[in-house]
């Protein structure tokens, strides 16, 4: 029996194939052939204490007293009383987005007389639950209270972390005395949380 | 006088517009003092914003013996905290070095205006320093079940002296209040806890058997010195309860009838309405439906209807209050008053007595004038004489 070329290149062809073949589908039993194994996966979740002030500021804009007032009103989310302001800003507002509780202390760089200065001037602050957040802060003052400087004044404890009652409003209150200076006003108010058991 | 210009100039740039927010992990450390422990602490710190700063400064009565790795971090990142504790700190108690880290806006003067909101957060790293010989600290907490299930509770005592402390904790469960019946005690193994060591038992006691009802817990904890914790807790039943309701009305309109409700179950019970039936001498007059409301457990809530008194003569009635809720219901019947409408003050007596006023003045000046006419034709005639 006589094979020609083209005979031996297709045999040669054929059992290349059969070769091929076979080594996958040992490769294949290879790996079917290792057991199924338990994997565990350990995983560590760290408390985290974070707050964001979501609105982080309060813009009465410009204005002056009223002609023959003592003084003008001026609080977030309200009409200026006795006054030129126009601008009716929302109130400050801070989420906790952490995953523990913390207690929130609250304070300002300057009281009313550094910051607005004339007589008897008012810088005051009201911390209320936000809507759909009831009980987020615990001793909520929900009265407008002076505000302090450093250390601060505890405005909750605690400020809770769950998503549904994370958020509180801090409404900002001016009383603004005809004789106060005149010019550019500026307070900043440090919100400080630290974790609570 | 004049008018005096008050001006505020509250620019808004950007920076302060923008919400800031800053975060810090772990939240805080809890470590026992040992004499010259040196000890490293890695925290994680980010801020919403990776184009802000953060600022890292340590306070605290430990502050003198640690140091900062970096004192600024831009948007999110790691920092360390070195603790070279002494040989010796004589206060016993807790020590505390804090860790701040604080929203750092490098702005100029003018472009930080108006009241503006700045994030901390404080991470304290707490030593705690042993008293000397046997002290512990203990929390104890228990919770509300429903009747014919058993409560549980968690008791932790730490060790914070410096001696091992041998404590036996008796359990009491009062009805209603401390001064309450006595109804169970449970009296717990002895155990024998070593210096700077944590116990911490969560077990059940068995509350099968109790009514539904209030409870006042103590829990006594006797380690040659007494410890009292007490707390309390419910056991619920199946119940919605009518708690308050409307009982005066207006005649002649739409009422609104409000049911405080109270979920006496310590699960939520949802699906909550009533049906309110007025009668008069046993005759209904008026009946309606409330709206329909979810409650959680032990949850107290308004549901309201309304109630047309529009035909309803004012006088007392009976409303029979049927609440419904999960296959279930419950009734109450009750007193209600309707009540005509508070009367508008009439102007008529003003009127009238303006007008009496007004002719009392007019008839003396009319009979002051004939006087004085009968006076001048008698000194007429007088003169002509």
């Amino acid at each position: 029996m006589k094979f020609s070329k083209e005979d031996m290149t297709s045999y040669v062809a054929i059992l290349v194939i059969v070769v091929s073949i076979a080594s996958i589908g040992m490769t294949f039993t290879g790996y079917a052939a290792i057991s199924s194994k338990e994997a565990v996966v350990n995983v560590t979740v760290e408390t985290s204490a974070a707050i964001n002030f979501t609105v982080a500021l309060v813009d009465f804009g410009t204005g002056s007293v009223n002609m023959d007032e003592t003084g003008a009103t001026l609080e977030t989310g309200e009409t200026p009383l006795l006054g030129s302001w126009t601008n009716e800003p929302a109130a400050l507002s801070l989420e906790n987005i952490g995953n523990v509780d913390i207690t929130l202390k609250l304070y300002a760089n300057a009281a009313a007389a550094a910051y607005l200065g004339g007589t008897d001037p008012l810088f005051q602050y009201n911390v209320i639950n936000k809507t759909s957040n009831d009980n987020a802060c615990q001793g909520a003052a929900g009265a407008w209270v002076n505000f302090a400087t450093t250390p601060g004044a505890e405005i909750c404890d605690p400020l809770s972390w769950e998503d549904t009652k994370d958020e509180i409003d801090i409404d900002i209150k001016l009383y603004i005395p005809v004789d106060a200076a005149i010019g550019t006003k500026t307070a900043t108010i440090t919100a400080t949380g630290e974790y609570t058991e | 006088m004049g008018k005096k210009y008050i001006l505020i100039f509250l620019i808004i740039f950007l920076p302060l517009v923008n919400a800031g927010s800053v975060g810090i992990s772990p939240a805080y450390f809890n470590e026992h003092f040992e004499p010259g422990l040196k000890k490293t602490f890695t925290f994680n710190t980010f801020n919403s914003n990776s184009e802000e700063g953060i600022g890292i400064v340590l306070e605290g009565d430990l502050k003198e013996y640690a140091n900062l790795s970096k004192s600024f971090v831009q948007g999110r990142g790691q920092f360390d905290v070195t603790l070279n504790l002494p040989e010796k700190l004589e206060k016993p108690g807790t020590h505390r070095l804090i860790v701040k880290v604080f929203e750092s806006k490098n702005l100029s003067e003018e472009e930080v205006s108006g009241v503006g909101g700045i994030a901390a957060i404080n991470a304290p790293i707490q030593i705690l320093v042993p008293y000397p010989g046997k002290y512990t600290e203990s929390t104890f907490q228990i919770n509300n079940v429903n009747e014919g299930e058993d409560t549980t509770y968690e008791l932790e005592i730490q060790n914070l002296g410096t001696q091992e402390v041998t404590i036996q904790t008796t359990i009491n469960i009062f009805k209603n209040n401390e001064s309450g019946e006595k109804i169970l005690t449970e009296t717990l193994e002895e155990m024998t806890l070593k210096s700077k060591n944590i116990l911490n038992i969560v077990d059940a006691i068995n509350t099968k058997d109790l009514e539904p009802g209030n409870y006042y817990v103590t829990a006594t904890i006797d380690y040659g010195t007494k410890v009292f914790l007490n707390d309390t807790f419910k056991i619920g039943q199946f119940l919605v309860d009518i708690v308050d309701y409307s009982y005066q009305f207006e005649r002649g309109r739409i009422n609104q009838f409000d049911i405080e409700i109270e979920n006496k179950w310590n699960t939520p019970i949802t699906r909550i309405f009533a049906t309110v039936t007025i009668t008069d001498e046993g005759k209904v007059v008026s009946d309606f439906k409330t709206v329909s409301v979810d409650t959680d457990a032990w949850e107290k809530k308004n549901i309201t209807g309304f109630f047309d008194a529009t035909e309803l003569e004012s006088k007392r009635y009976l409303a029979n209050i049927n609440l419904f809720y999960e296959d279930t219901s419950s009734n109450k019947l009750v007193a209600i008053y309707i009540q005509n409408p508070p009367k508008k003050e009439s102007n008529l007596i003003y009127i009238i007595i303006g007008a009496s006023v007004g002719a009392l003045i007019i008839l003396i000046g009319f009979i002051f004038l004939i006087i004085k006419i009968v006076k001048l034709k008698k000194l007429i005639k007088k003169r002509g004489k």
